[in-house]
């Protein structure tokens, strides 16, 4: 063994040593894709691994060829065929999620076919079709990304505080750029609420920017909101997005009274300081904020929510991404008072599934198969409610996507999403 | 079963055209990033560009004669290559996870992002393209290679 490294050389050693580095990080990936975990480092490495196979895939492949250089065909055959093999191995694996995109695409034109009719392409008007996405995957936006669309951003806007608390939430507003006549958005306002636990992220860096300058250039204005947090005492990592003004000791019901608010301002103020339109509202958030968009915007209706939100809005769609549907847990983190024994209306109603009713808009999901924090079952079962009660629903699915696998937008995942989430913007306005 | 020099010549023609395709393309897909028929074309060219070069440095690693003097020098490059390929594809890593999340008014990352994409990017098909160039310019070099 000291023979052969010794031949190799130094270089070629540290060479080596960053190949095999690269080996078990491909190893590792193809684990949380196929596997996964439930300790914390599986459940962050859930976010990324399954939207990242494709560049690991060309970072194992080169790997393989230096180590097959390194190792000689003719002094270790066998070593050279075994690290062709596994190299290949892990490289293929790691492609698959990219390889399974025409199947997330076939998902989504089944839900859109269900939900808006056979020819819900040919009901978008010629002059529409050139702002949108032409195709749902291209690759060179894989790989080397798109650029942030222009548009207008007002960052940091006051509109809530608790001076009990100590807290005081803001939003950023996205509008078009002027002229915007002729966008497909016709200034429909999005609110869109960051997810994060209940417990942590934030607006803007912690909310894709990037879509909401992407909606924002289409002719939507977006308002991407803070609201108030749980305070847990320890937020890991997430603390880097998470700002101190948005932590206090804040429930469910308070989380929803916030947006409530905000939609009360929205109404009396905002719509007109910044031309949005109020008869075609969408509220839109992933994961945490999936649930509380969810309860906001299929409970928005209902009697029990009498006086929480804005009675002048006009909610023409409900976008959540990856939430969760099941919140029996919630009393015992202190996210609502009690147990779902001893108040069980309050936790139906805070629960995402059970304010579904015949009246709501529709709604589009976004759900990866390979979720590990919010288990696909939660997205099915949200589906099914609507489907019951005839409310349309479009349960898009991405084969071995992890947690916020849209977080990434350029990758195949925030493509396809894009690409189906802007068609159902214009259909449902 | 050797390889022909012919054919060897042939290949090696493809990656250096291949890359320089790419390179151009992808010019257009920067300076130009509103969609249009060249970004499918780009897509498909620069994978074949990517898997291309893969194999070129493959079959130079079958092919080259190691213990000759400009056969070293290429061996090396190869080993350069790969290298550079590795970074590259941790650089456009990098800008995809972080265009997402980056603040609005971060024109610096902006500025780091859209830099290391470039250098990424059109390091590898310039890569490609310079080992097929030293490829040809020693070909005729008995030297170098086991051809047939």
């Amino acid at each position: 063994m000291y023979g052969i490294l010794n031949k190799l050389g130094i270089v070629k050693i540290i060479l080596a040593i960053l190949c095999a580095l690269a080996f078990i990080i491909g190893i590792f990936s193809v684990f949380q894709i196929y596997v996964g975990g439930t300790d914390a480092i599986s459940r962050v490495a859930n976010w990324f691994m399954a939207q990242i196979g494709e560049f690991l895939l060309f970072i194992v492949i080169a790997a393989t060829f230096i180590l097959l250089k390194l190792t000689g065909k003719k002094n270790h055959p066998k070593i050279y065929f075994a690290i062709m093999i596994i190299g290949f191995l892990i490289a293929g694996l790691n492609s698959v999620p990219l390889l399974l995109t025409p199947v997330s695409i076939s998902n989504a034109n089944v839900e859109f076919n269900a939900g808006f009719g056979e020819n819900w392409e040919s009901t978008i008007p010629d002059d529409v079709k050139p702002f949108f996405m032409p195709s749902p995957f291209n690759i060179p936006q894989q790989f080397l990304g798109v650029p942030h669309k222009e548009c207008q951003i007002i960052e940091n806007v006051l509109y809530y505080e608790d001076p009990d608390e100590k807290v005081s939430l803001y939003f950023d507003v996205y509008m078009p750029k002027e002229p915007d006549e002729n966008l497909p958005g016709n200034r429909s306002t999005i609110i869109k609420i960051h997810g994060g636990s209940w417990v942590a992220g934030d607006k803007s860096t912690g909310n894709m920017p990037v879509v909401n300058k992407y909606l924002a250039a289409q002719g939507y204005v977006v308002f991407d909101i803070q609201y108030g947090l749980r305070d847990t005492g320890s937020l890991g990592a997430l603390a880097i997005i998470t700002p101190e003004n948005v932590i206090g000791n804040y429930t469910f019901i308070d989380m929803v009274n916030q947006i409530g608010i905000f939609t009360k301002l929205l109404e009396n103020n905002y719509a007109a300081e910044y031309n949005a339109n109020l008869e075609s509202v969408y509220i839109m958030g992933g994961s945490a904020g999936g649930h509380l968009t969810c309860v906001t915007g299929f409970g928005y209706n209902e009697d029990y929510f009498n006086g929480t939100f804005s009675e002048n809005i006009n909610i023409k769609g409900i976008i959540p991404l990856y939430p969760p549907s099941s919140i029996s847990w919630a009393g015992a983190s202190g996210l609502l008072p009690g147990s779902p024994e001893t108040d069980p209306e309050l936790f139906d109603k805070y629960s995402p599934t059970a304010n579904i009713d015949s009246n709501d808009p529709p709604c589009l999901i976004y759900q990866g198969t390979g979720d590990k924090l919010v288990d696909v079952s939660n997205s099915i079962e949200i589906k099914s409610r609507c489907d019951n009660v005839g409310v349309t629903c479009c349960n898009l699915l991405f084969p071995l996507a992890g947690h916020a696998s849209d977080i990434f937008f350029n990758t195949n995942f925030g493509q396809v999403w894009l690409y189906y989430l802007e068609r159902f913007l214009f259909l449902t306005q | 079963m050797k390889l022909k020099k012919e054919q060897f010549k042939i290949y090696n023609f493809f990656i250096l055209l291949i890359n320089f395709i790419t390179i151009i393309l992808g010019i257009i897909y920067f300076t130009y990033p509103i969609y249009t028929i060249l970004w499918d074309i780009l897509g498909i060219i620069i994978i074949i560009a990517w898997f291309g070069t893969f194999g070129l440095v493959f079959i130079n690693d079958l092919i080259l004669i190691k213990t000759d003097k400009i056969g070293k020098k290429i061996n090396h490059f190869c080993y350069y290559c790969l290298a550079f390929y590795v970074l590259a594809w941790i650089f456009l890593l990098i800008n995809t996870g972080l265009l997402s999340i980056v603040h609005t008014a971060d024109m610096a990352m902006f500025t780091i992002l859209g830099l290391i994409t470039y250098i990424g990017f059109f390091g590898m098909a310039l890569f490609g393209m310079y080992l097929a160039y030293l490829d040809i310019k020693y070909l005729e070099n008995r030297d170098v290679w086991n051809l047939e």
